[in-house]
């Protein structure tokens, strides 16, 4: 219909011979990868696609990459020349990109892949949104961004050519992590960097120095502003062993300094994960989800024991609120005993935890099992502002089962195999929660395919299905942006060309 | 589906369109024309078909692949009934096209000109004698002599055989020496090969497309050629194309004030979050495939095509003709548009274009009436999840915003909001 609406302004023409526009094709050349541009509240703004159009010499190939905005609309595009990997035993299949987003620009990651889950080389490029103008490629080695090197694909030459990590943190910017080893005090200090637009360096942060012999700090990204950059630790061993101590470590984005560091309680009792968190003009919350510490295991499903809120000052890091909510005694509702497990179904994964304006807070849980794994009913908890159980909305699915296959909830949630998908902040405390419904790899059911799809307005969960299989057709949805599905429909009938539309979700 | 949208039209049309003396296209009728067409159309080609005749086998299968592709979407068109099985107004059209050709004793035999209920502002020969003429067209042009002058362009194209020969001509082009040759080469490199395959493809486009502009000027120039003959004020056609190039300006527009004025009435307020749509993180819409976009243009722009014409007019020895058919035509060419739009299942783009004529005639029944049946046909849509079938996409770069507004907000409104202002339009017994 659109494209009939812009021919509305083409003046007379005359049909000339077969002419096929095939709009649905970005590019000419080979697919390589694409991903998402997701912004900090989690809204899809845009999808990254990467093509290679063609070999000009060994090792070297043309890409071409497409923009397209969050309407599908294209947005740019652009050809740039990369090296990749070949040699007589190994083949770089292709290069994948991965998209963080940050203040009208894209981080694109680049790696060459070599399969079976290797990825060398990585390198980075940037596109600026306002100028749409591609970066050189570039690497951070030695403390130092190299913009435009010579890469040589030598793996006795690694080091040199692939690129410490990078990131861009929401409001931040790009911040660079580097491990130093000083051989002559027999010490490693960590450090982290923030680069400016020129990629110059703002400051640094030694963040820790250690001998082999002293615990080390792993810091994993929990949340940023314009003011604020704030990790998650978990102490390791020399072989990278969780040790059992936590901590949370918030940096002044302006400065790079250490605002606090503030070291988690109870750790001979507990082990603590973080969920979600979030940051205002005076508060930092942090939500997580602990369980009973043991002896060199990290977070264990099945000595689940509660969830936690922390409100830190936002000013100087300092706690000042806790609150825990236990499995035992709170959840009995719905059949859970104090290590979440609900029988038949498992115990509960912690997938979101959301904040609301009044200080309550939506809880997002999946029953899983994990040998083998079984993915079964969802559950949404909506908290108090004291952190009491206030209602339950239980989603009742299809039980998902898994044969000859283990993991942990971590593991679940990194192979996609939950059936929660993702969730949708439509503002003034109004959420849709995107779930599958369908039974994977089944021979069996009986039951129709389905999507499942549930709001939260005025304090009130509701549930909606939409029919994946119709008489005519079989659908496949994803969240798109902000409070729309992407619905793809196959038809039966092959003489009808495959749909790709996006449609507002009504609630 | 389509058969109740019909009925419920022409139900319209009798008691409901009296008021404004409008009486829509008898569509009934369509099914059994569109039979009639298609059978005309492939005894028509099954005779094209047989007769190719180019040097080898290889041309002529290519010429012969492009005719049937050609033909089927033709015949598609035909069998979704995109086509206007009205007497009076095919006899219109088709008498302006025998003047043409009378004027020019050229062989009406070969012609046949068909009317498209397409609201898009077109007209197309699309070979083998067939002139289009798409509904929209009545909305842009304002008098006969414009009208005409369309279709001697298209004409021109037509006497000229521009469809046959480019197709020829790309079935030699693509067979010959030099081509066959270079492509071979590029198969043989071990690197470059997808650059040097596009750099030639580009060379071949843009000669081709090179090609298509020169063929709008000829077709201009014997059309020009043609308009002479029937005496027709000359004039006009300056004033046609002056038309066109403005033709991608919206003329009207809608803001939240005029949502506001048509939707709230008693207690009932449109939230504005409705009309609210995320700012989007991109600014710049550069997107160009992988050629010169210039040089890929297929018309020449209107000024320029003025400018080769202004030449050969001759102002004196036109006199200035009134038809009253043409200004009944075009009297009601806004309404028969929007039934085109609601018979085609655009109801989005229907419902906006009726909403900025209701705007300012806001008493019209039959106005009244098609924002109601859009508005019926909208909200079972977005209940079904199915809305984006029927209303434009939202287009930063080729929307105007009054429409990208438009659509944000039928996406937007919550469908018990939405029913209850399709309520405020139920026809009045």
């Amino acid at each position: 219909m659109k494209l009939k609406f812009t021919l509305l302004f083409v003046l007379i023409v005359f049909m000339g011979n077969a002419q096929i526009t095939d709009l649905s094709k970005l590019s000419t050349g080979k697919y390589y990868d694409s991903d998402e541009i997701v912004d900090a509240n989690n809204n899809k703004r845009g999808y990254f696609y990467l093509f290679e159009t063609d070999k000009i010499a060994k090792e070297t190939v043309t890409l071409e990459y497409v923009v397209l905005d969050e309407n599908l609309k294209k947005v740019t595009n652009g050809f740039f020349t990369e090296m990749k990997f070949e040699s007589f035993l190994i083949n770089s299949k292709k290069i994948v990109a991965k998209i963080t987003y940050n203040d009208n620009k894209l981080l694109i990651n680049l790696k060459d892949d070599i399969g079976a889950g290797t990825q060398l080389f990585q390198r980075y490029r940037i596109l600026d949104l306002k100028t749409n103008k591609l970066s050189d490629i570039f690497l951070y080695i030695d403390n130092k961004i190299n913009l435009n090197p010579e890469i040589s694909c030598d793996f006795s030459k690694m080091s040199l050519n692939s690129s410490d990590n990078m990131f861009f943190y929401s409001k931040v910017g790009l911040v660079g992590f580097k491990n130093d080893y000083d051989k002559s005090t027999k010490t490693e200090t960590r450090h982290m960097s923030l680069f400016d637009e020129k990629l110059n360096e703002v400051w640094k942060n030694e963040y820790d120095i250690t001998t082999k012999k002293q615990p080390k700090r792993v810091l994993n990204y929990v949340n940023s502003d314009q003011g604020r950059l704030i990790f998650f630790n978990e102490f390791a061993d020399k072989n990278s062993v969780a040790t059992g101590a936590f901590s949370l470590i918030f940096i002044d984005a302006v400065t790079g300094k250490l605002i606090n560091e503030y070291n988690f309680t109870d750790v001979d009792k507990f082990t603590y994960k973080i969920v979600d968190s979030t940051i205002d003009d005076k508060n930092i919350i942090i939500y997580g989800n602990y369980c009973n510490y043991e002896k060199n295991l990290s977070f264990n499903d099945e000595e689940n024991v509660g969830l936690f809120k922390m409100v830190f000052s936002r000013n100087d890091g300092k706690l000042l609120d806790y609150k825990k909510i236990n499995w035992a005694n709170n959840f009995a509702s719905i059949g859970a005993n104090k290590n979440s497990y609900i029988k038949k179904e498992g115990y509960l994964f912690v997938h979101n935890m959301l904040q609301l304006s009044n200080g309550k807070t939506i809880v997002i849980c999946e029953a899983f099992k994990q040998d083998p794994i079984s993915t079964n009913n969802i559950y949404l908890f909506e908290l108090s502002s004291d952190f009491n159980l206030n209602q339950v909305f239980t989603i009742e699915k299809f039980r998902n089962k898994f044969p000859r296959t283990f993991a942990s909830g971590s593991g679940i949630k990194q192979y996609g195999l939950f059936d929660f998908i993702d969730y949708q902040n439509m503002g003034d405390d109004e959420y849709l929660f995107y779930l599958n419904d369908n039974e994977k790899n089944s021979r069996n059911r009986k039951k129709s395919t389905l999507y499942g799809i549930v709001s939260y307005v005025d304090g009130k969960f509701t549930r909606q299905t939409l029919d994946l299989k119709t008489e005519t057709s079989t659908k496949s949805i994803l969240p798109a942006k902000k409070g729309y599905v992407l619905i793809k429909e196959n038809f039966d009938d092959n003489k009808k060309a495959s749909e790709l539309r996006l449609e507002k979700i009504n609630y | 589906m389509n058969k109740y949208i019909i009925v419920i039209a022409l139900f319209c049309n009798i008691n409901l369109f009296g008021q404004t003396n409008f009486i829509a296209f008898d569509t009934l009728d369509n099914k059994n024309y569109s039979i009639k067409l298609a059978t005309e159309f492939k005894q028509k080609y099954k005779i094209i078909n047989k007769n190719i005749d180019l040097e080898t086998s290889q041309q002529n299968r290519i010429v012969k692949e492009i005719y049937i592709e050609n033909q089927k979407s033709f015949l598609e068109d035909i069998e979704k009934n995109n086509f206007v099985n009205d007497d009076k107004i095919n006899s219109y059209l088709q008498n302006l096209l025998t003047e043409i050709l009378s004027s020019n004793k050229i062989d009406a035999n070969h012609y046949k000109i068909l009317l498209s209920t397409d609201a898009v502002v077109n007209a197309y020969n699309y070979g083998d004698g067939i002139i289009v003429i798409n509904y929209g067209l009545f909305n842009a042009v304002e008098n006969e002599d414009e009208l005409v002058f369309v279709i001697c362009h298209e004409t021109g194209h037509q006497y000229l055989n521009h469809v046959k020969k480019e197709i020829e001509n790309y079935a030699i082009l693509s067979t010959s020496e030099e081509i066959v040759k270079k492509t071979s080469d590029i198969r043989r490199k071990k690197y470059q090969k997808a650059t040097l395959a596009t750099n030639l493809l580009n060379t071949i486009r843009y000669k081709n497309y090179k090609k298509r502009r020169q063929k709008e000027i000829e077709a201009d120039s014997i059309g020009l050629y043609f308009y002479k003959k029937t005496l027709r004020n000359q004039e006009n056609i300056l004033g046609l194309f002056k038309k066109l190039e403005k033709s991608n300006i919206e003329q009207d527009s809608l803001t939240i004030a005029d949502y506001k004025a048509f939707f709230e009435k008693g207690d009932f307020k449109l939230k504005s979050k409705y009309f609210d749509d995320d700012e989007s993180i991109f600014q710049k819409y550069d997107y160009k495939r992988n050629a010169n976009v210039d040089s890929l243009q297929t018309h020449p722009d209107c000024s320029t095509r003025v400018k080769l014409l202004s030449q050969k007019l001759d102002l004196k020895t036109s006199f200035a003709a009134k038809s009253k058919a043409f200004e009944t035509f075009k009297k009601h060419s806004n309404y028969q548009n929007l039934i085109n739009l609601l018979n085609n299942k655009e109801y989005g783009f229907c419902l906006y274009e009726t909403l900025k004529l209701y705007k300012n005639d806001n008493q019209n029944i039959f106005l009244k009436n098609t924002i109601y049946q859009n508005l019926v046909q909208i909200n079972k849509s977005k209940k079904n999840y199915t809305i984006s079938r029927f209303i434009p996409d939202i287009d930063k770069t080729h929307n105007s915003k009054s429409l990208n507004t438009f659509i944000t907000f039928i996406n937007n409104i919550k469908t018990t909001d939405l029913e209850l202002i399709t309520n405020q339009f139920i026809p009045q017994k």
